[in-house]
């Protein structure tokens, strides 16, 4: 649940954010303090995939936004991140 | 410790800082300075730095090409043998406990000037025929000067006194440092019923050595081959700088190609 890449995904799923507000949003959902460095590099990465936008903006802090690809790439993450959850919960049932 | 993280952004690719650098600081003007922000930062600058270069194929071929760059060289230069003698020092009065250290490196000295003098390597010079093609070219001091720079005389642990004469010749190398030896022993000999508080004797004998100290060959190729991978982690570097550059898109938005 450290994956910065879903982390950030997730955080952008709910609307456009800048930096300092997803570190925040994070933190509230997942209990993870990104570090700005992980953060930035996380951002860095998912721009290149094309899977988050910048959305113009007057202040020096720069707002993402999650595209199309972005949205599909996170549905199948949860998808298997789900598989994942269920199958351990079952297992543990059974132990 | 926000002087930290502002030192730490400078360390991010040019082309990166272009890009975020203003919202990257913006970001960290928020965030509450710390160690562990700062170290952040820092990895993010390593992880920016490394991304997008490809060591691969390049490094190895360069490695292996200063590998071999510096090995097949090496093989035009002569090989140079070493024969070792070790000493022994002996105590004459051995009642009277250790040699004091002052004393026995005082007398060594003593003994390596008469043993080592010019006329005497000359001797042997001429004797042996050491350096017959600089013989024809160089003055005769100089080739005393390099033969002198090839004589080891140093201690070999507890009494114990190593002496070595390196020459591209195995049987010029063997033959030069059992004279040495002889001449450094015999004056040891004479000095002792003079009083001298010890003497020198043989321990090992001057054997034939096998294998040669010079060049090492191995060492150089390793040191090639490290060159190479200098040269080819640079290379990836300057390669991924000049792939790695920052357009503005269409529509206002950033693409980093």
């Amino acid at each position: 649940m450290s994956d910065p890449t879903l982390l950030l995904l997730a955080s952008l799923a709910d609307g456009d954010k800048h930096g300092y507000a997803m570190m925040e949003d994070i933190e509230r959902f997942a209990g993870v303090r990104l570090g700005p460095g992980t953060l930035y590099g996380a951002i860095t990465r998912l721009e290149q995939q094309r899977w988050i936008k910048p959305v113009a903006s007057e202040d020096r802090r720069q707002p993402y936004r999650i595209t199309a690809e972005g949205r599909a790439h996170l549905a199948g993450l949860l998808e298997k991140l789900n598989e994942v959850v269920k199958t351990g919960l079952r297992r543990l049932k059974h132990a | 410790m926000r002087w930290l993280m502002g030192l730490a952004v400078r360390l991010y690719p040019k082309a990166w800082r272009g890009r975020y650098e203003d919202e990257f600081k913006a970001l960290l003007e928020e965030t509450k300075p710390s160690w562990r922000a700062s170290f952040d930062v820092l990895k993010g600058a390593i992880e920016m730095q490394l991304r997008g270069v490809r060591f691969g194929k390049g490094v190895i071929f360069l490695a292996l090409g200063g590998f071999f760059v510096a090995l097949i060289p090496s093989y035009f230069i002569a090989d140079q043998y070493a024969a070792k003698g070790i000493l022994k020092i002996q105590p004459t009065r051995p009642r009277e406990g250790l040699v004091p250290k002052s004393v026995v490196s005082s007398q060594m000295q003593e003994w390596v000037q008469r043993v080592f003098t010019n006329q005497e390597l000359r001797r042997l010079i001429e004797k042996y025929r050491l350096y017959p093609e600089k013989q024809l070219k160089e003055p005769m001091e100089d080739l005393v000067e390099e033969m002198r720079e090839n004589i080891v005389l140093q201690p070999a642990g507890k009494d114990l006194v190593l002496l070595q004469f390196r020459h591209r010749d195995r049987f010029s190398s063997k033959r030069v440092t059992e004279e040495l030896v002889d001449d450094l022993v015999d004056l040891s000999h004479a000095t002792t019923s003079k009083g001298s508080l010890f003497d020198l004797g043989i321990l090992k004998p001057v054997r034939m050595p096998d294998i040669p100290v010079y060049p090492n060959r191995l060492f150089m190729a390793l040191e090639g081959m490290c060159v190479g991978v200098v040269i080819g982690v640079l290379r990836a570097f300057r390669r991924r700088a000049a792939v790695g550059s920052v357009v503005r898109g269409s529509g206002g938005e950033w693409r980093v190609d």
